[in-house]
C-alpha cells in the first residue's frame, strides 16, 4: 500500500535559499527513500518544524532574513522542535563552523559539495536517532 | 519613557548571541525610530561598525570570538566616533568595572526586560562624547591590515558561495543519473555523466584547496581539533587516491597502523593535508611509478610518510618548494598541470597542528615527505596493546 510505505519513510526537511540545492537535494534523498520536504526560508523552516516533527533537518547557514544559527537557535529554543537532529551545511568557509554548530546544538556539518553517498549516510544515521535525545 | 523618539534617527548596532534578546533591543530601538543593525559574532560587528560607522554600539559582555577590551580597541581604532554601551543578561561586578576601565559609555543589565531603562541610556550615550579608549595600536598599518582582512573575509565568503553552490547542484544531479535512480544508462551515456563526475570533483577540489588555504593564511587561524582515529582519517581520501593513481598506472600502497589510534586534530584539514602529498606523489611518479603512503604510531606519536621513487626534487629547490604557485620545472609538472598550491596548502595544515613536514629527496631517486602529530593522551596505552591486531597493509 502506498500509504503504509509513505508513513514508514524518514522524514527530512531541507532549508536552504538555492531552489537548485533545494531540487538537486530533495532528488538525492527521495531517490534513497527518504520522504522530503524543502522551504527557503528559516521563519517557514521552524513552523513547518513544529507542524510536522521531521526526523532531520539540513539547515543552510547563508540564507537572507533569518539566517541558518538563528534558525537554529529557534528550533533549540522551542520544547517541540528541540530534539530534532539538525545538520548544518554550507558552501560558506568558516573557522569555526563545526565547532559552533555542535556549541550550537547541531549533530553534525557538511560543507559543500558533498558527495551524494556522504548525504544519504549521514542523513541515515541522524534520522534513525530521532527521538533519542538531542547531544549537548 | 525616555525622550529618544525626539531625537533624529541614529544608526545603531547590536551584538548579541541570543537572538531573542537582540531581537527584542532591535525592535526598542526600531520603534524609537532609528537604524538597527544586529549581529550575533564579534568580527562581524567590527566589520559592521567600520563599514557602517554607527553612532552607538551596544554589545553583550560575554559575545563570542573576541574579549570586550580586545573588541573596544579595535572600535576606537575602526569607528572611533562610535560609542559603546556594554549589556549583560545578569549583572557582573566585575565585567562592569572592567568595561567602565575599557572607557565605555554605560553598562545595562538585561536590556531587553527593561524599555525604558535602554532608552534613557541608548538616549544619554548618543547626546554624550565618546570617552577616552584604549587604542588597538599606535600603528596606522593595524587598521589596514583589519581592512584587508575584512576584504579577505568577504572574498572568501562570496566565492565560496558562488562557487560551491553550482558544484553541489552539478555532483547531486550527476550522482542520481549515475546511480540509475531515474532508469538504467546505456554505455555512452554512462560515460558522459561519469566525466560530468570527474571533473565536477577536481574543480571541487582544487575550489577547496584556494578556499581552505586561504584560510589557513589567516593568522587568527586556529584548527578544529576533535578527536580522530587514523582509520577515519585516512578512509576518505583513500578512493580518490587510488582512483588517481590508477589513472596514473601508479603502484599505490597506504599503511594504517593501528586505525584505532586516536589524535587529537582537525579531521579534515590532516586529511587534505595527506591527500595532497600523496596527490603530489602520484603526479610526479609518472607511469610505472610506485607511491607508499602510511600513517603508523611510532611511540607517543602518529608517523604520516608519503614516499614516492618519482622524478625527486633538486636540493636547490628544496627551499622553495613549499611557497605558493611554485612548481619546479620539468615536463612531467607541465603535463599533468595544477596550480602550484598542493603541497603550501599542506605546509599550512601541519604548522597549525603545531608541526613541520620534512622532506627528504634525491632527484632520479625519489622524494619523501612525512610530518608527525601526537596522540591524544588517553590513546596512547589502547594503540600500544591493540597495534599489531589493527595493523593494515593494503595493497592497490
Amino acid at each position: 500500500m502506498p500509504d503504509a510505505v509513505v508513513t514508514d519513510r524518514r522524514h527530512v526537511l531541507i532549508v536552504d535559499d538555492e531552489p537548485l540545492i533545494l531540487a538537486s537535494t530533495r532528488l538525492v534523498l527521495r531517490s534513497a527513500g527518504f520522504r522530503v520536504t524543502t522551504t527557503d526560508s528559516g521563519n517557514e523552516a521552524v513552523a513547518i518544524a513544529g507542524d510536522e516533527m521531521p526526523d532531520l533537518i539540513l539547515l543552510d547557514i547563508m540564507m537572507p532574513e533569518v539566517d541558518g544559527w538563528e534558525t537554529l537557535g529557534r528550533l533549540r529554543e522551542d520544547p517541540r522542535t528541540n530534539r530534532i537532529p539538525v545538520v548544518i551545511f554550507t558552501a560558506r568557509e568558516h573557522t569555526r563552523g563545526r565547532q559552533l554548530a555542535r556549541e550550537m546544538g547541531a549533530r553534525d556539518y557538511l560543507q559543500k559539495p558533498f558527495e551524494a553517498e556522504q548525504l544519504i549516510e549521514l542523513v541515515h544515521r541522524y534520522a534513525e536517532t530521532t527521538g533519542q535525545g538531542q547531544a549537548d | 519613557m525616555g525622550s529618544i523618539s525626539d531625537l533624529s534617527t541614529r544608526r545603531i548596532l547590536v551584538a548579541d548571541e541570543d537572538h531573542r534578546a537582540r531581537g527584542t533591543v532591535a525592535e526598542i530601538l526600531q520603534e524609537a525610530g532609528h537604524e538597527v543593525l544586529e549581529t550575533a559574532d564579534a568580527e562581524e560587528a567590527l566589520q559592521l561598525a567600520m563599514t557602517h560607522q554607527p553612532e552607538l554600539m551596544l554589545v553583550d559582555s560575554s559575545l563570542k570570538g573576541m574579549p570586550l577590551h580586545d573588541l573596544v580597541r579595535w572600535l576606537s581604532q575602526l569607528s572611533p566616533a562610535t560609542n559603546l554601551i556594554v549589556t549583560s543578561a545578569e549583572l557582573d561586578a566585575a565585567a562592569a568595572r572592567s568595561a567602565v576601565r575599557c572607557g565605555v559609555a554605560d553598562y545595562l543589565v538585561a536590556p531587553a526586560t527593561d524599555p525604558e531603562g535602554l532608552t534613557e541610556t541608548v538616549n544619554l550615550a548618543l547626546e554624550s562624547e565618546v570617552r577616552e579608549r584604549p587604542a588597538a595600536t599606535a600603528s596606522p598599518q593595524a587598521a589596514d591590515r583589519v581592512r584587508v582582512e575584512d576584504m579577505r573575509r568577504r572574498f572568501l565568503s562570496a566565492v565560496a558561495h558562488e562557487l560551491r553552490t553550482p558544484l553541489t547542484v552539478i555532483k547531486s544531479f550527476a550522482s542520481v543519473l549515475a546511480m540509475g535512480m531515474h532508469g538504467q544508462l546505456n554505455e555512452d551515456q554512462a560515460e558522459v555523466v561519469e566525466h560530468v563526475q570527474i571533473e565536477a570533483d577536481r574543480l571541487a577540489h582544487e575550489v577547496g584547496k584556494l578556499l581552505s588555504l586561504a584560510r589557513l593564511e589567516n593568522e587568527d587561524f586556529t584548527p578544529d581539533r576533535t578527536e580522530v582515529t587514523l582509520g577515519q582519517l585516512v578512509a576518505p581520501i583513500e578512493k580518490r587516491l587510488r582512483a588517481h593513481a590508477a589513472e596514473r598506472r601508479v603502484d599505490l600502497t597506504i599503511q594504517v597502523g593501528p586505525a584505532a589510534a586516536t589524535l587529537l586534530a582537525d579531521p579534515q584539514d590532516i586529511s587534505q593535508a595527506l591527500l595532497a602529498l600523496a596527490e603530489n606523489g602520484i603526479k610526479f611518479c609518472g607511469d610505472g611509478g610506485r607511491v607508499h603512503v602510511s600513517a603508523c604510531v611510532a611511540g607517543e606519536h602518529v608517523e604520516f610518510r608519503v614516499h614516492d621513487n618519482g622524478v625527486g626534487i633538486h636540493p636547490r629547490d628544496q627551499e622553495r618548494i613549499f611557497e605558493m604557485f611554485v612548481q619546479i620545472e620539468n615536463p612531467l609538472t607541465r603535463r599533468h598541470g595544477g596550480c602550484g598550491i598542493g603541497l603550501t596548502y599542506a605546509a599550512r595544515i601541519v604548522e597549525s597542528h603545531g608541526s613541520k613536514i620534512r622532506l627528504r629527496s634525491e632527484p632520479g631517486e625519489g622524494t619523501e615527505f612525512s610530518f608527525r602529530l601526537p596522540l591524544a593522551p588517553e590513546a596512547e596505552t589502547a594503540s600500544t596493546t591493540l597495534g599489531d591486531f589493527f595493523q593494515q597493509n593494503r595493497h592497490a
